[in-house]
């Protein structure tokens, strides 16, 4: 089926609501989700594996984000332990915090450890290249190194992906790598290059995918004008994890709005 | 808004946020000529759309499909309407009903029969049918009964309506729901606004489409008739179609809307507000404007002396407002000629009305220079951005709430009473319902409407967390320890850089009226004759005494706002 984005928005919303998160986290969720999934990038097959997770989180969210998370706060540097959580809930402030460091010293990074759905990160990474800074996410799964960057001279970023194992000398593929995210915020392009150079060589390795900005602009310029495919059973488990939100109709309710 | 006008805007006082604002005023608003009817209509005369039924199969009951065509200046679109039987007792205004008189679509392009023949399966079911990204607007509507039927009878017998009658209920159909951005599958407003020019401006195609219902229920009533009585049917006059509007029954749905989206209401309040100053500052005052604001009165005052509503209150405060129009109307006649500018009538009148007729007045003197206000209805958009700023310190945090949340920190929710409401979505189509706390069940799921309260529940926390680290700590660090004011403290950034868009009001608290909420956005759509059937729902009328389709092409004097009822 198709849909409109601020139905999936209005949708997804209601969804993460339901599953607990806080008034600010699902508007969050959903903005990411359907940014990433209306530039051609596929959202809603991961985070459609993972509802089952965010089903579980109501239990789980008096563990979440306990001020011990910001495991390192340097001058350019902090690290972030985000305890198996999605990008969508740790992204945010891994930018945030990069970007008041890069504010100081130029260029600055934070690293997100334990994190999920590091995809979705984009849209946080576009949301910071628009307070006018370089932005760069990265991470590596088993076999592909992932990047997006902002310093494209577009308005959309580009995705980019490096087989791993053609790469030389690279300390990527340990388990700490695994499930890690890193974001950097440079106030200048040369910053953002400099750091490409100290840490990423393996970006001289072949690129095996490449989504362009202009190709992320179509893909949500069809989005927008024929709507949003989307699987009409996921939509409808949206729909039931939605329902959580809702109140019971009795008599004396339907009062409350002006029978 | 282009920077010279900002440059010009800037020398001219605007009204202060705490007096627009408040909850009570919004709750006194009325059309103006910056109501999104009126600027649709000026759009639609100045561009001479054409609008034609290319399909009007209705049968001798008046049920059946009809297609309007609508030439714009940019596109062509099509109105469709499904006119079913309803049985009476199946009529309900309700959100919750889920059968009605009439259901719609206003889609983009001329449309076929196969395209038709899908639009039946859906559009007929509203919220439970599924529609495509071509179609702008989902819309409803059911009978006036009486009223259609007298209108019917009348024009079969070969007379016209009473004027009279009219006045009482001056429409045939009343809109229960129209729907867009977005909603069911349709057009998102990001591309109706791209996409479509002719409908950019917010709710401008949810506008037309009761306009068109307005057109139907016309049409259909001629219609009825002539097949009634073929040998003595007559048309409907002309001045009594104008005054014919489209009735509308609008509830609490409207409000969370109002509070959702700040910087949306922050624009329409500074659109409105900056052409009340231009005229309040600029406008001369001579003879010729102060003989075109005293006709204006007289007009009003019978559109006020023909209004008639059940409910007490507001008969009461109509006759309020009549009663002070027609003192204000004196002392101008007194002292207009000595007034500098029309500040002198404003603070008169803040100082001896009462809030409706101060709003009265307000909306009126915007007629007087059009050349001044009507720039202005191109400026009622604003791509909404709600953003955090992480640089921010915690010091200027708490500073930013003080200075322009101060109203919200003035309310001691402490006080019985204070936290009266809460505000949910009910199962039923996820209606939004009013709550009584300890009371009713779902405060758990409490929607996040109460501004004011967030707003508190934020500086609390806020100051414990300056005290406990530092504040010049940055708004970053504060969203990881308290990751659950993300949402607060974005819109607290967000918001203070506007001048209008929160409203100040308390609304949990006891003496809250959800009825000032909807009040405000119908009189930024346009409407009048507002009858509250209770705290929470309140029926007008929209398009009353608006051109029909024979005027589209003709002089546009722009003078249909408050009608009043001629016999020919």
């Amino acid at each position: 089926m198709r849909a409109s984005r601020n139905e999936l928005i209005a949708l997804f919303k209601q969804a993460f609501e339901g599953v607990g998160f806080d008034f600010g986290g699902y508007e969050n969720a959903a903005d990411m989700i359907i940014w990433t999934q209306m530039h051609g990038m596929n959202s809603f097959q991961s985070i459609r594996n993972r509802m089952s997770v965010f089903e579980q989180r109501k239990q789980l969210l008096a563990e979440q984000f306990v001020p011990d998370t910001l495991l390192l706060d340097a001058k350019d540097h902090s690290v972030i332990d985000a305890k198996g959580n999605s990008s969508i809930v740790a992204a945010g402030m891994a930018f945030d915090i990069a970007y008041v460091k890069a504010l100081k010293s130029g260029v600055a990074y934070t690293t997100v450890l334990n994190c999920h759905d590091r995809k979705l990160a984009i849209k946080k990474l576009v949301d910071c290249a628009n307070r006018g800074f370089v932005c760069l996410a990265y991470w590596r799964d088993s076999e592909t190194l992932h990047v997006i960057t902002s310093d494209t001279g577009f308005c959309c970023p580009e995705y980019l992906q490096y087989k791993l194992e053609d790469l030389d000398g690279s300390d990527c593929l340990n388990e700490k790598n695994q499930q890690t995210l890193f974001v950097v915020c440079a106030s200048h392009a040369s910053g953002l290059q400099e750091y490409i150079a100290n840490n990423l060589p393996e970006l001289k390795g072949n690129q095996t995918f490449v989504m362009s900005p202009t190709v992320m602009k179509s893909s949500y310029m069809a989005a927008l004008t024929n709507g949003i495919e989307i699987d009409s059973s996921f939509w409808e488990e949206l729909v039931v994890l939605g329902k959580e939100v809702l109140v019971e109709s009795t008599e004396q309710s339907r009062m409350g709005a002006g029978a | 808004m282009n920077d010279a006008k900002n440059i010009i805007e800037n020398f001219l006082p605007m009204r202060p946020s705490k007096q627009v604002m408040d909850l009570k005023r919004l709750g006194s608003m009325h059309q103006s000529r910056l109501s999104f009817m009126r600027a649709l209509m000026r759009k639609i005369m100045r561009e001479k759309w054409s609008i034609k039924p290319t399909v009007f199969k209705l049968d001798e009951h008046g049920y059946g499909t009809v297609v309007y065509t609508v030439q714009a200046k940019h596109n062509t679109y099509s109105f469709v309407l499904f006119s079913n039987y309803l049985s009476d007792d199946e009529r309900n205004d309700r959100v919750i009903a889920e059968k009605w008189d009439v259901t719609m679509t206003l889609c983009i392009g001329e449309i076929n029969e196969q395209q038709i023949a899908d639009m039946k399966e859906n559009v007929p079911k509203q919220e439970a049918g599924r529609v495509n990204s071509n179609m702008l607007v989902l819309a409803r509507g059911n009978k006036s009964s009486r009223n259609f039927d007298y209108v019917v009878n009348v024009l079969a017998d070969g007379h016209q309506p009473l004027m009279s009658q009219l006045a009482d209920v001056g429409y045939l159909y009343r809109t229960t729901a129209a729907y867009g951005s977005g909603k069911f599958g349709m057009a998102d407003w990001a591309k109706v606004k791209n996409q479509c020019p002719d409908f950019s401006r917010p709710f401008s195609a949810e506008m037309f489409t009761c306009y068109m219902l307005r057109q139907f229920s016309i049409d259909q009533a001629e219609s009825l008739a002539s097949i009634k009585s073929p040998n003595t049917a007559v048309p409907m006059d002309d001045h009594v179609k104008r005054y014919i509007g489209i009735g509308n029954s609008t509830g609490l749905g409207m409000a969370p809307y109002l509070i959702r989206h700040p910087q949306l209401v922050g624009q329409w309040m500074l659109a409105r507000e900056t052409a009340l100053s231009r005229v309040v500052y600029q406008g001369e005052v001579n003879n010729e404007t102060l003989g075109k604001l005293a006709n204006i009165i007289t007009k009003v005052l019978r559109h006020i002396s023909e209004t008639k509503v059940p409910d007490a209150i507001q008969t009461k405060r109509n006759e309020d407002l009549y009663n002070e129009l027609t003192h204000v109307q004196e002392w101008l006649h007194n002292n207009g000629l000595t007034c500098a500018d029309w500040q002198v009538l404003v603070r008169y009148v803040e100082t001896n009305c009462s809030m409706e007729t101060q709003e009265m007045i307000n909306s009126l003197l915007l007629e007087l220079y059009p050349e001044l206000v009507d720039e202005l209805e191109e400026d009622f958009c604003v791509d909404e951005r709600y953003e955090i700023q992480p640089e921010m310190s915690l010091s200027e945090l708490k500073q930013v709430i003080e200075n322009k949340y101060k109203w919200a920190l003035e309310i001691d929710f402490s006080q019985q009473g204070a936290n009266c409401f809460f505000w949910y979505r009910s199962e039923e189509k996820m209606e939004p319902r009013l709550g009584l706390r300890s009371i009713e069940p779902g405060e758990e799921n409490e929607m996040p409407l109460t501004i004011a309260r967030l707003v508190r529940h934020c500086y609390d926390r806020l100051c414990v967390d300056i005290a406990k680290y530092s504040a010049n700590d940055l708004v970053a660090y504060f969203l990881i320890r308290e990751s659950d004011m993300n949402g607060i403290v974005k819109r607290i950034q967000t918001m203070s850089k506007d001048y209008y868009g929160e409203i100040q009001g308390n609304l949990a608290d006891k003496n809250m009226l959800p009825l000032d909420l909807l009040r405000c956005k119908l009189s930024f759509f346009g409407v009048s004759k507002f009858d509250p059937k209770s705290k929470l729902w309140v029926r007008n009328t929209m398009f009353q005494g608006a051109p029909i389709l024979s005027d589209i092409g003709k002089p546009f004097a722009d003078d249909w706002y408050f009608p009043i009822a001629m016999e020919k």
